[in-house]
């Protein structure tokens, strides 16, 4: 496990948007988070980042609290894609993608060979190879949001922190990142993601982990978690779960109404007793 | 070895590198390019300037006498009396230059100069203080403004507690202090006595005149001091370009860059009030511009430290020169030619922010 969070409990004043939540990463996995807005998703990434002091619990990395460790030290094995990240004004693609290297550089250390070649391999990952000495803010959504791909690809860690890596792509270039994803989990990376969109999340993730709350509801393979009574926990929706033609991988098909709240259903949760619909729903600032 | 204009993914980025083992350096073109001019136009223009003005000197008359030949007038008129002056000028530019770059990267804000933190209010307070209480015309020793810029800083960072994120607080509380600050200041001139509220007043012109003694040595170390250390943190304030949360992750400590940013800035803002009169008033504009310019000519993105430091020293020693010349035998303060171009570039800057949206 390379990177470990523990009984972690996180929040900002007068709201805690995680609550004692445990979840470790393996190599060469993809792990998905689910669930609603405001369930602590992106507040959880955020502390496993190293970019939220928990208020309880912590988040190991090789061992070591992240929080006793330099941001450069975390950097060479934690790379995060933000959601709404800001770049430096007037930069290039290839421009932005070199600042990945920032961790692994020095001041007589400014671009070995290495820094060369992952920035060229991320690059041609991510598929902006032609895009390289375009302007970033001239660029497209997508085409944008592949560069910031690119960038943490660039910065060659073995544990990689996504939010929301795909919202602003077409579905071509959904597949094709998620392919990306994929095959850097293949090589060994361990890959953390949150993910809006259950089909995608169930087709893509090794383990899906299911928040709401602040709190994990389920976790474990997709074929195992995604259940009707799942997607009512987590949406208060009616939903039939179809398989895939092609790999019964789990489809998530919704009922037109919705779901009467305190629904009957069993909660097939890890972790029953939370209180299905009352939500605390605020979204962190 | 790379040779110049070859970026990683093969495209032309005007960038330039040496490898040798494990080391290696990488540069900017256009930056480097537009340092050396600078640096070559402000080493070709100093005799000229310095030959400016009674004593008909010219350009090799000067350097001669800079070099320690010539007549023992010239001597005297190159050695003792322009050159002080000219490299007075000359370390206030650079010093605002710099102070006015590091400020706008930490405040990720074009409009942002050290004058927005109370610094040059805690400075002038300092140096105001230390011509009532010696009760002589001569403004105080060269460290009094630096120390009033960094008492006003601690002052600022005790009562926001936090530098905050992408600095917004500091610059709030900063702008009231500096108005308390200021105030303060404005009564202790009309109490003072006559003469001294009226060196006060020359020097808060920006006036270089008698200032040739603000340029001592210890002064000129603590200032190459902060501008080689402004220079190593470069790689760092690269980041401060991106949001907080994508600089943290790619491993900087963003509060640490930060406080030691500001820390440069508020010692340079002080050491370039010391020398040249309050960064807010009539010089405030060199600290605005020079990074503008710079970035203008530096190309984006990036943090044009060098750039702005000798943009800076070019206006603060071009607009010293006007004055001196201009009404000749009379002066001009250099802060009033800053102040008569001020005006219309920062006019021109919202305008072409505004149409940039």
């Amino acid at each position: 496990m390379d990177l470990v969070a523990d009984n972690l409990t996180a929040g900002y004043p007068g709201h805690t948007a995680v609550r004692d939540v445990s979840l470790g990463v393996r190599e060469g996995e993809v792990t998905v988070v689910v669930g609603p807005n405001g369930c602590g998703k992106s507040t959880l990434l955020r502390c496993m980042a190293r970019l939220h002091r928990p208020a309880g619990g912590c988040v190991r990395v090789g061992g070591a609290d992240v929080w006793r460790l330099r941001p450069r030290a975390v950097a060479r094995r934690v790379s995060l894609l933000p959601q709404v990240p800001e770049a430096p004004e007037g930069i290039t693609a290839a421009g932005l993608v070199r600042f990945g290297r920032h961790p692994h550089q020095g001041l007589l250390r400014q671009w070995s060979s290495r820094d060369e070649a992952a920035v060229t391999r991320a690059m041609a990952d991510a598929g902006i190879t032609d895009l390289a000495d375009r302007r970033l803010d001239r660029l497209s959504g997508g085409q944008r949001q592949r560069c910031w791909l690119a960038l943490a690809l660039a910065q060659d860690t073995p544990v990689m922190l996504l939010d929301e890596p795909i919202s602003m792509l077409d579905l071509g270039h959904q597949v094709e990142v998620l392919g990306v994803i994929r095959h850097l989990a293949a090589g060994g990376r361990a890959v953390v993601m949150v993910l809006h969109d259950l089909t995608t999340a169930a087709r893509y993730a090794d383990t899906l982990v299911a928040m709401r709350d602040g709190r994990i509801v389920d976790h474990g393979p997709p074929r195992a978690t995604v259940t009707p009574a799942l997607i009512r926990t987590l949406y208060g929706v009616d939903a039939d779960i179809l398989a895939a033609p092609g790999d019964g991988a789990p489809v998530v098909v919704p009922r037109h109404e919705r779901a009467g709240r305190g629904g009957d259903a069993e909660e097939s949760s890890a972790d029953a007793g939370v209180a299905a619909c009352t939500s605390e729903k605020g979204t962190p600032p | 070895m790379t040779g110049a204009g070859r970026g990683a993914a093969g495209g032309r980025t005007w960038e330039g590198g040496i490898r040798l083992g494990a080391y290696s350096l990488r540069w900017r073109l256009r930056p480097l390019a537009a340092a050396v001019v600078l640096l070559a136009v402000l080493t070709a223009a100093l005799p000229f300037v310095i030959a400016l003005g009674p004593g008909g000197l010219d350009a090799a008359a000067t350097v001669a006498a800079l070099v320690g030949q010539g007549s023992p007038t010239e001597r005297l008129l190159v050695l003792e009396l322009r050159l002080p002056r000219v490299l007075t000028a000359v370390a206030g530019g650079l010093a605002l230059g710099v102070a006015g770059c590091l400020m706008q990267t930490l405040a990720r804000n074009r409009l942002a100069t050290p004058a927005i933190l109370g610094v040059n209010e805690g400075a002038t307070l300092a140096v105001m203080f230390s011509v009532f209480v010696t009760g002589t015309d001569a403004l105080g020793p060269w460290w009094t403004a630096p120390l009033g810029a960094l008492a006003a800083m601690a002052l600022l960072l005790v009562l926001t507690g936090d530098i905050g994120s992408r600095g917004y607080r500091v610059l709030v509380i900063g702008l009231a202090l500096s108005a308390v600050l200021r105030s303060t200041a404005e009564l202790g001139l009309s109490w003072g006595e006559l003469q001294h509220a009226s060196a006060v007043y020359i020097w808060s012109m920006g006036s270089l005149n008698a200032r040739g003694d603000a340029v001592t040595g210890p002064g000129m170390v603590l200032l190459g001091v902060v501008l080689v250390t402004a220079w190593l943190l470069a790689r760092r304030l690269a980041l401060l370009q991106f949001d907080e949360d994508s600089a943290t992750s790619l491993g900087l400590d963003v509060r640490w860059c930060q406080l030691i940013a500001l820390l440069l800035a508020v010692v340079l803002a002080g050491l370039a009030v010391g020398i040249a009169g309050p960064v807010g008033g009539p010089m405030g504009f060199i600290a605005l511009a020079s990074p503008i310019i710079a970035r203008g000519l530096a190309g984006r993105p990036g943090v044009p430290l060098a750039v702005s430091g000798l943009i800076g020293a070019l206006l603060v020693l071009g607009a010293d020169t006007v004055g001196r010349v201009v009404v000749a035998p009379a002066e001009l303060p250099a802060g009033a030619i800053t102040s008569i171009v001020g005006g219309p570039f920062l006019i021109w800057v919202l305008l072409s922010n505004s149409r940039e949206g």
